[in-house]
């Protein structure tokens, strides 16, 4: 079997989030371990392939969770059970979900998905996790009812005010930070994953993030989705970064590398 | 032995001269891998590459296809990425950023007629390119590409309007999608380049089984990896046969053993690219010492020595 090249799979089973968010199930067959934060290569063969994080694994099934965006994510978020896409991967480097006993997990909109996969094989294996779960209005909101079918305890906020805490995800945390975490993960908005790096640094506590970038290759080859000015390549070295790195990535909330290659100031 | 595990990739055995320009080591990264971030092309001098090839910048911006764009294939890979690029234009920082890295670094131009070509490689140089490497030879970009390296009077049009506006050396990179390699490289030498790259990749498909489609979405796209190197090396053996200017080698040069079999054939230098999907950045670090260690084997003292032997009777 080819690595690299896409394994046509098919959909058991879906799930709508949110308005924007739809959540696949998909049948694979003796597939790896998936660390959370890795992501698959997911084609739709009427439109493109795009790179999206698991959001859970449990035996012969892997399930994703998809934004609603753009017309790939439109199509694939549109796909009836019975139907298949083509699957290559697990692609990157995951969470650190050892290091840490007391995890605070921070997620905006569908960056929630990598997180609910962490946060279930975090509670397998004994760890304490709670969750700021963030969107921009209550619509947007995802995964609620998975965190607390675990048991999860979620600190809700919306940019809105429409439910939970009125603001940002990082402002919350500041408000709930000094409750003995030991390591945040954070999927979101750069700029909330920056500020929540700040706010980790401040009080020493371990943090890690999960970055996005356009992609092609998936596996370090072409260099479309290298992040300035370290080099990084965020399916190869990442998706997800520590602390000590994000901050030496000074594009990071500032500016992005487009399609085309060129750098645009965000 | 401990010189050779220095990460600067730098040994005086296997360092060359080509066109004036000195590459620490004969092991070049190839153009459209990672290349095309100065940022990125730093990490593969530190991981101890001779030089590096930047990604095709073109006179237009380009936004290159819709994934997938690549895919993996028995013996190498498939890609039709489309050559995105944010045009000549907009490329000095990425040159700037990647001569930080302490090598040679070389700048890939495309365009679609000669004054197009001259203008982007003039500005390449402008930028601190220490060579031009034209490509001619893309199998999958419309009206450029392998189309001029496969109309030789065009060809000659554009090497010699590039080699009339810049005082760097100009490389091209040839295309075997053409009856006769060794006619394409005589056309180039006869037109004043400076160098010859070969190959590029070969025009292939792959198409799924389970959905019927095409994988990649332009259809056709370039073969490279270990499935096109003893092409590669038969390339190389007839263009030293019939030109006099440098061959770098490039196609399938996983290891140092395939390596030495292109500079046998007649290389001077070889470009790594596909490779480093199987083996990371520390391909070349793997690459140096094999080399150095080969050499130091057979008698020899430094890379120059065991070009194009295979060719002695």
């Amino acid at each position: 079997m080819l690595k690299h090249k896409p394994q046509i799979v098919e959909i058991i089973d879906k799930r709508q989030e949110s308005v924007r968010v739809t959540t696949l199930y998909i049948s694979v067959d003796n597939y790896p371990t998936v660390v959370p934060g890795q992501f698959v290569m997911v084609w739709a063969p009427e439109a493109e392939e795009i790179p999206l994080a698991v959001s859970e694994q449990r035996e012969s099934v892997i399930a994703i969770s998809i934004d609603r965006v753009g017309p790939t994510t439109e199509i694939l978020c549109s796909k009836t059970v019975g139907e298949v896409v083509g699957l290559r991967g697990p692609y990157g480097r995951g969470f650190d979900l050892k290091s840490g006993s007391n995890y605070l997990l921070v997620g905006s909109g569908c960056g929630v998905s990598p997180l609910i996969f962490a946060s279930s094989r975090l509670k397998e294996s004994g760890k304490k996790v709670d969750m700021v779960i963030d969107a921009r209005s209550k619509e947007e909101l995802c995964f609620i009812d998975w965190a607390e079918k675990m048991g999860i305890s979620t600190f809700i906020s919306t940019h809105d005010g429409s439910m939970g805490f009125r603001g940002y995800g990082s402002e919350l945390v500041k408000e709930i930070i000094s409750g003995g975490y030991d390591f945040v993960l954070s999927c979101g908005p750069e700029p909330m994953m920056r500020e929540v790096n700040k706010t980790c640094i401040k009080l020493k506590i371990m943090f890690q993030s999960s970055l996005e970038r356009y992609m092609r290759c998936g596996f370090g080859l072409c260099g479309s989705c290298a992040i300035d000015p370290t080099g990084h390549l965020v399916c190869l070295d990442g998706p997800v970064f520590d602390g000590e790195t994000l901050s030496k990535m000074s594009s990071i909330g500032n500016s992005k590398r487009l399609r085309n290659g060129a750098v645009k100031k965000i | 032995m401990e010189q050779s595990r220095r990460s600067d990739g730098a040994s005086p055995q296997t360092a060359v001269q080509l066109c004036g320009i000195e590459f620490p080591n004969p092991f070049i990264l190839a153009s459209g891998v990672l290349g095309i971030a100065g940022s990125v092309i730093r990490r593969v001098a530190d991981a101890g590459a001779g030089g590096a090839v930047t990604k095709t910048v073109s006179y237009e911006p380009r936004e290159g296809y819709d994934n997938p764009v690549v895919v993996e294939v028995d013996g190498g890979f498939l890609n039709a990425v489309g050559i995105p690029n944010p045009g000549f234009r907009h490329f000095r920082d990425e040159i700037v950023t990647a001569k930080l890295g302490g090598i040679p670094v070389i700048a890939s131009a495309m365009a679609k007629n000669p004054e197009e070509f001259a203008m982007v490689a003039a500005a390449l140089e402008d930028y601190g390119a220490n060579a031009i490497e034209l490509n001619v030879s893309c199998p999958h970009v419309d009206r450029m590409g392998d189309q001029v390296g496969q109309d030789s009077s065009l060809l000659k049009d554009v090497v010699q309007a590039v080699t009339s506006k810049v005082g760097i050396p100009v490389w091209v990179k040839l295309t075997p999608n053409v009856s006769s390699i060794v006619e394409e490289g005589i056309v180039c030498e006869e037109s004043g380049a400076d160098a010859l790259v070969a190959i590029n990749t070969l025009k292939a498909m792959t198409i799924d089984v389970d959905t019927f489609k095409p994988i990649l979405s332009n259809r056709f796209g370039g073969l490279s990896g270990p499935a096109i190197r003893t092409v590669a090396v038969r390339c190389v053996y007839e263009l030293y046969e019939n030109v006099s200017i440098p061959v770098i080698g490039v196609g399938g040069v996983t290891d140092w053993r395939a390596a030495v079999e292109f500079f046998l054939a007649g290389a001077q230098a070889v470009q790594v690219g596909t490779s480093i999907a199987y083996s990371g950045l520390d391909i070349f670090n793997d690459l140096n010492v094999g080399l150095q260690s080969f050499i130091r084997k057979k008698g020899f003292s430094s890379t120059s020595d065991i070009v194009g032997l295979a060719h002695k009777r």
